[in-house]
């Protein structure tokens, strides 16, 4: 019987079982998986400066969603900003809190192009470990 | 009479919605599960799990990355126009969101 044993008998005053019980992994569900988009998401805008908090995911087939937290360095108010960028047929539409809609153009329509190819690419691969092109699951030596 | 398939276009009825979805069969899944993309290379594609479909998938595919190509040559020498932008940031999106279905249903 190993210390860990005999502390836990005398603690509990019950025999520890031998067998060694594995936790059931429970399913892994879509907001665990954007969590873990967001973290790579929050990147490829460039370095978060420092005091910012940064989130940048994919919310649906047609929506796109940047976050950033930060302290005002003049107040030392904590400030938030989210910016929704919706796809509709005629364009994509930037809604963020209260301000009306407006269409995204120009430049900032092409750094969010950009960005989410990056997002695509990075997540296919480092997440769900598929090839970002063609979809197919990555192996160790390289697609199937 | 032809029963109507989301996933075949050519059967849906006269003013019937048209879904643009690729079914795509992951190879490794033994179970020949399925999930599905959006996409502009529409694909009449029936069952799953079968040479042909997956021949019809990867064709789909190289279809739809070579326009992406194409669309992306003709960005470099004239620059892309807002709506071919957008929808590539669609396409972007509804590839996560399939794959992400997939994950949820099957796991990582």
């Amino acid at each position: 019987m190993t210390l860990w044993s005999k502390t836990l008998k005398l603690v509990t005053g019950v025999e520890p079982s031998t067998k060694v019980s594995v936790p059931r992994l429970r399913k892994i569900t879509r907001r665990d998986l954007i969590r873990m988009e967001s973290k790579i998401g929050s990147t490829v805008f460039g370095p978060v400066p420092a005091n910012h908090r940064r989130e940048f995911f994919c919310l649906d087939e047609h929506t796109w969603v940047w976050y950033e937290e930060w302290i005002d360095e003049a107040t030392g108010a904590r400030r938030e900003m989210t910016t929704r960028y919706e796809v509709h047929p005629h364009g994509v539409l930037k809604v963020q809190d209260g301000q009306p809609y407006a269409l995204v153009e120009g430049d900032e329509l092409r750094n969010l192009a950009i960005a989410t190819r990056m997002y695509r690419e990075q997540v296919m691969k480092n997440i769900y470990r598929r090839d970002p092109i063609t979809g197919q699951k990555l192996t160790a030596t390289g697609t199937i | 009479m032809t029963e109507y398939s989301p996933y075949r276009p050519d059967t849906a009825p006269q003013g019937a919605p048209q879904q643009e979805r690729l079914v795509f069969v992951d190879p490794a899944d033994r179970h020949g599960r399925e999930f599905h993309i959006d996409t502009q290379a529409v694909r009449p594609v029936m069952g799953a799990d079968s040479p042909e479909v997956n021949a019809a998938v990867e064709a789909a595919y190289r279809e739809a990355e070579q326009n992406r190509n194409e669309a992306a040559a003709r960005t470099a020498e004239h620059g892309s126009t807002d709506a071919e932008l957008a929808q590539a940031i669609d396409w972007n999106a509804q590839a996560i969101e399939a794959t992400r279905e997939y994950a949820e249903a099957n796991g990582l």
